[in-house]
């Protein structure tokens, strides 16, 4: 029962297992990390801020940070804020790419990722293991290397369009890699549809038989079973798996990188990542944060998700 | 399923086209649709990987055509990996710095998943919601961080491999923690109680807990940090691609240099801070 309570955090651990050591015992096993994320993120963090809204030196005209936070000017912050809204801006390209590129590639995600979840869930029988394996291998696999192995097969000459020709579905070569947004979204779908099953199958694994047979029972057809039973009940499941790919995906500067890499498929990340070269480091600080702002709202359902997550696994 | 398959029944067109359809669509058969959408999956995850890999061992620099099996490119040529100092050097960095990150992060996030464990008093969430929250930035924002962090704050550092072990071992510290803190909850303190109420001091309860159900737990990070693999889908922690070090931007650069693209903007190297 102590256990149990400690659990769900009611009761401090004075009363579970661990009565005799003193109370200062085990926060200090959690200091070194804590010191290591002080020093190496939260503080990072904060420079970002002071440097978003710092100034800038007159005569270098390189960002100078403002620790102090009642020193702090918007100017910049605005700046690129309202470059979102400035129709045909860079920033607003960008921004748009973003949205599109993610929204396409995480529908891609779902259409691909729930049958498959739903197939090893439920059909895959005695060779369940083996798709699990193959669901998991794409994690060994770094991210790079499975973008890589892209390029050689979308060249002009490569098996994608090798392929294609031989059935007819082309005449001439398709340049994948000039700068389409079909081979970014089909790249981003291709790096993150792991990241969707995983959590899919997890969940779908979990919704019992019995409900499905009692639904079975009571007349419904194997597709109002689905529809009525089993897709409700993974709705929460869906929504945990489109938070993971999207969170990722908001982000991502490396996917567009390698497989386009023009004007007309930059996103977000990009701007991000050339603006860090530039003289624009403030406007790149500036972007960090506003990205950080859009996407803290699934971070936090996600957070609170897992949380409820690993607290549910002990009762 | 078969509300699916039925929907793909009409439609076609040549007799035997017609005859794998029905075939396909048989809702007394097995899930036959889906059979062929998760075989269809797996070979699209897998293959182009497979493909460059079975590339390495092309015996030209050809990367569209097979020309004949050779270990040229790993031994032997000029440009090997085993001959170019460059790739030599950026392999090495790679172990290095994943040897490294290992080494911090793996001790200090299980360690940090022990004290969660069994501290719940003040503090505990605050330093819960950080770690979480490292885990799921966006990899760019933590690397833009650390990059302003190291190139204004803590210059004495500055960047370069250190930075890198640095900021790598913070980003890949949750992983251990994660992996670590869902399996104690899930074996609970009900052991430990029991070997203390047989009589068993609570340190002697403590290691013993840990080493009899956690041994393969406490492997796994070690196993599993150097290439940032998420596990136990029952917590639907996973999230995250594999981490990769310095010998995959190596890759990209080559990469990057075949094409030729006026447009193509090539950023500043955050790849001190941002393994991807």
């Amino acid at each position: 029962v102590a256990s149990e309570a400690r659990a769900a955090g009611r009761v401090p651990a004075q009363t579970g297992g661990g009565v005799w050591f003193p109370s200062w015992f085990w926060p200090s096993f959690a200091a070194p990390a804590s010191i290591w994320l002080i020093v190496l993120f939260v503080v990072p963090f904060y420079v970002i801020l002071s440097i978003a809204f710092g100034a800038v030196d007159p005569i270098f005209l390189t960002p100078e940070p403002v620790y102090n936070p009642v020193g702090w000017d918007a100017s910049s912050f605005v700046r690129v804020a309202s470059g979102f809204t400035t129709a045909g801006s860079i920033y607003q390209g960008a921004l748009l790419h973003t949205a599109v590129f993610v929204a396409a590639a995480t529908a891609l995600c779902l259409v691909i990722g729930y049958p498959v979840a739903y197939f090893i869930a439920r059909h895959a029988g005695r060779f369940r293991a083996v798709f699990l394996v193959a669901l998991i291998a794409p994690f060994w696999i770094s991210y790079m290397m499975r973008m890589l192995a892209w390029i050689n097969l979308l060249q002009p000459d490569g098996y994608v369009n090798q392929l294609l020709e031989k059935l007819g579905v082309i005449d001439q070569p398709v340049q994948w890699l000039n700068g389409k947004p079909v081979t970014v979204i089909f790249g981003l779908a291709y790096g993150y549809v792991p990241y969707m099953i995983l959590p899919l199958f997890a969940f779908l694994d979990r919704i019992s038989t019995s409900s499905l047979e009692a639904s079975r029972d009571l007349g419904a057809g194997p597709a109002a079973t689905f529809r009525r039973v089993t897709l409700p009940q993974s709705r929460q499941a869906i929504l945990a798996g489109i938070v993971i790919v999207m969170l990722p995906m908001f982000g991502d500067y490396f996917t567009t990188a390698l497989l386009a890499s023009t004007r007309n498929t930059a996103m977000i990340g990009s701007l991000i990542v050339s603006s860090m070269g530039s003289s624009l480091v403030q406007e790149g600080a500036s972007l960090v944060l506003l990205l950080l702002l859009a996407l803290i709202a699934p971070m936090l359902y996600y957070l609170r998700s897992t949380t409820r997550a690993v607290e549910g696994a002990t009762l | 399923v078969s509300a699916q398959v039925r929907e793909v029944a009409p439609g076609s067109s040549s007799l035997a086209g017609s005859r794998f359809l029905t075939w396909l669509a048989n809702p007394w058969g097995k899930a036959r649709f889906l059979w062929v959408i998760a075989i269809a999956y797996v070979i699209w995850t897998l293959l182009p990987v497979a493909i460059a890999v079975l590339f390495s061992f092309n015996a030209t620099r050809a990367l569209t055509a097979w020309q004949g099996f050779s270990t040229r490119w790993y031994v032997g040529d000029v440009s090997s990996v085993w001959n170019d100092p460059e790739l030599h050097s950026a392999l090495l960095q790679s172990l290095k710095l994943s040897g490294l990150v290992v080494l911090i992060a793996v001790p200090l996030g299980v360690a940090f998943a022990l004290a969660l464990d069994r501290w719940r008093g003040r503090g505990s969430g605050t330093a819960n919601f950080v770690m979480l929250f490292s885990f799921i930035t966006p990899e760019i924002a933590i690397g833009v961080a650390l990059l302003l962090f190291f190139t204004r704050v803590f210059t004495t550092v500055g960047l370069g491999f250190t930075a890198q072990v640095l900021g790598v071992s913070m980003y890949m510290m949750a992983y251990p923690v994660i992996i670590v803190r869902a399996r104690l909850l899930s074996i609970g303190a009900d052991y430990e109680e029991a070997a203390m109420d047989l009589g068993a001091s609570p340190t002697q309860a403590h290691r013993d807990r840990v080493r009899g159900d956690d041994r393969q737990l406490r492997d796994l990070p070690a196993a599993v940090g150097q290439r940032g693999e998420p596990d136990d889908p029952d917590l639907d922690l996973q999230r995250r691609a594999a981490r990769r070090a310095p010998i995959g931007e190596r890759a990209r650069d080559a990469d990057a240099d075949r094409v030729d693209d006026p447009d193509r903007a090539r950023g500043p190297d955050l790849s001190a801070f941002h393994p991807r």
